[in-house]
């Protein structure tokens, strides 16, 4: 989304693109409320990074697993590491850009 | 949230805005994405006037970390393509689109050249010896393709106090837009410098426009490389620091070539590297039609890059910027790069 509108106002600052997981306009984006985001966000029982494990990954097995295994690689990083998001930072992105 | 919200709304034609995005684009997706559902991917790719679509089985929205190697695959081939952009219009020397089949001009000819600014392409059936071929007018009949605007957005002129379109008027002048960092422009500059040379006599009038890429890395923005950084550029050069004389040209590549004649009229373009004979031919017609006598109807021999690899360069210098270029591009990595296992890579401080 950012991507595609930073192409159209400043297209000579990209010489290629790649897009991942994204919408063009006038589609849908993000919608967390919808019943199969909405019941893993609102699990109290997933913890930490057990949340993107559901909402990110395919629920089967396969899938599940690599996100499982693509976890255990998130967790060898120890440096230089963003700072934990909460409360008071997902009241600004929801109200900014994100 | 909100800009999630804003963004489904809808401003102007259908997917209007993704026509305007010309840069090569990879798209991918995991086929069962709930956050996005893959079908987006599908009308980015459908949209996109130059995507490549990379949809992964068995995988929601974070299908990049789990089929990473094809993932890296993916952005590797997307990146290693050997043109700034200009691939987008047609095949190149050793590009994976297909291999430019050199013609004569009479091969190139027309029927329809109506149409400003189209390249056509026109495929010579299947099999592994098909070459697509370049259809583009028949040098006799160039058409006008605009005029040749204003040069007054130049930040700075190097080699030559300021220039402008009216000053220019009565010359042939081929615009020369470039980038210090393209390496499909430097491998153009031998040609051009050559050109520049052989027929300034004839009232030839090279002008180089520096559009930078790169806003850091190409060191202090009013200055092109110097001599001693081995490009020997004696022609006057627009410092577009900008991108004034850019868009006054309503231009999208590097190197981009337009050859203007005497009347003021842009008569002919030639984007990426290549079609080295078919510009030459197109400055002769130009000069000889601005009333220049003597013009050489010789072309100046020179080496086409050889097919895959990195292509051939005539002269040491360049040879030499070019490697010392490509070391500066590659990602410097403290320790090294850890191939096939996990590593902790911080940044250098």
């Amino acid at each position: 989304m950012v991507a595609q509108q930073m192409a159209l106002d400043r297209p000579s600052i990209f010489r290629r693109m790649i897009l991942v997981g994204t919408a063009p306009r006038r589609r849908d984006i993000m919608h967390l409320e919808k019943p199969s985001l909405a019941r893993h966000l609102g699990d109290p029982t997933l913890k930490g990074y057990a949340v993107l494990q559901k909402i990110f990954f395919a629920p089967t097995p396969s899938s599940q697993a690599a996100g499982g295994a693509f976890i255990e690689r998130l967790a060898q990083r120890n440096e230089d590491l963003d700072t934990a998001s909460g409360p008071d930072r997902r009241r600004r992105a929801d109200g900014g850009v994100s | 949230m909100a800009a999630f919200r804003e963004w489904e709304q809808s401003t102007g034609t259908r997917f209007g805005d993704l026509k305007g995005i010309h840069q090569p684009t990879l798209v991918v997706n995991g086929i069962h994405d709930e956050m996005i559902p893959v079908s987006n991917s599908y009308r980015l790719a459908e949209s996109l006037p130059n995507a490549v679509l990379l949809v992964c089985p068995d995988s929601g929205h974070g299908s990049l970390f789990q089929f990473h190697d094809s993932f890296i695959t993916g952005t590797r081939r997307h990146s290693s393509r050997r043109t700034c952009r200009s691939h987008l219009l047609r095949p190149h020397v050793g590009d994976e689109i297909g291999e430019v089949h050199e013609q004569s001009p009479a091969d190139l000819a027309c029927r329809d050249p109506g149409r400003r600014r189209r390249h056509h392409r026109a495929g010579r059936g299947p099999g592994p010896d098909s070459q697509e071929v370049l259809i583009r007018p028949q040098l006799s009949r160039l058409p006008i393709e605009g005029e040749f605007p204003s040069l007054a957005g130049a930040t700075a002129w190097l080699n030559s106090p300021p220039l402008t379109a009216e000053d220019l008027r009565g010359k042939v002048v081929l615009a020369d837009i470039w980038t210090y960092t393209c390496i499909n422009w430097l491998r153009t500059l031998p040609y051009v410098r050559a050109w520049a040379a052989k027929y300034k006599d004839q009232g030839l009038v090279v002008i180089g426009v520096h559009s930078p890429e790169f806003e850091l890395r190409e060191g202090p923005r009013e200055r092109p490389p110097r001599r001693e950084e081995g490009m020997g550029i004696d022609y006057p050069v627009a410092v577009d620091s900008d991108h004034a004389v850019w868009r006054a040209f309503n231009n999208e590549y590097w190197p981009a070539l337009y050859l203007v004649d005497a009347k003021g009229k842009i008569r002919y373009h030639q984007f990426g590297e290549g079609e080295y004979e078919r510009t030459e031919k197109v400055i002769q017609q130009l000069l000889i039609e601005a009333g220049a006598t003597g013009v050489s109807r010789e072309l100046r021999k020179g080496r086409r890059p050889r097919s895959g690899g990195g292509g051939r360069l005539e002269q040491p210098q360049v040879r030499r910027e070019l490697r010392r270029l490509r070391a500066h591009r590659e990602l410097r990595l403290p320790g090294g790069a850890a191939r096939d296992k996990a590593r902790v890579y911080s940044n250098p401080s």
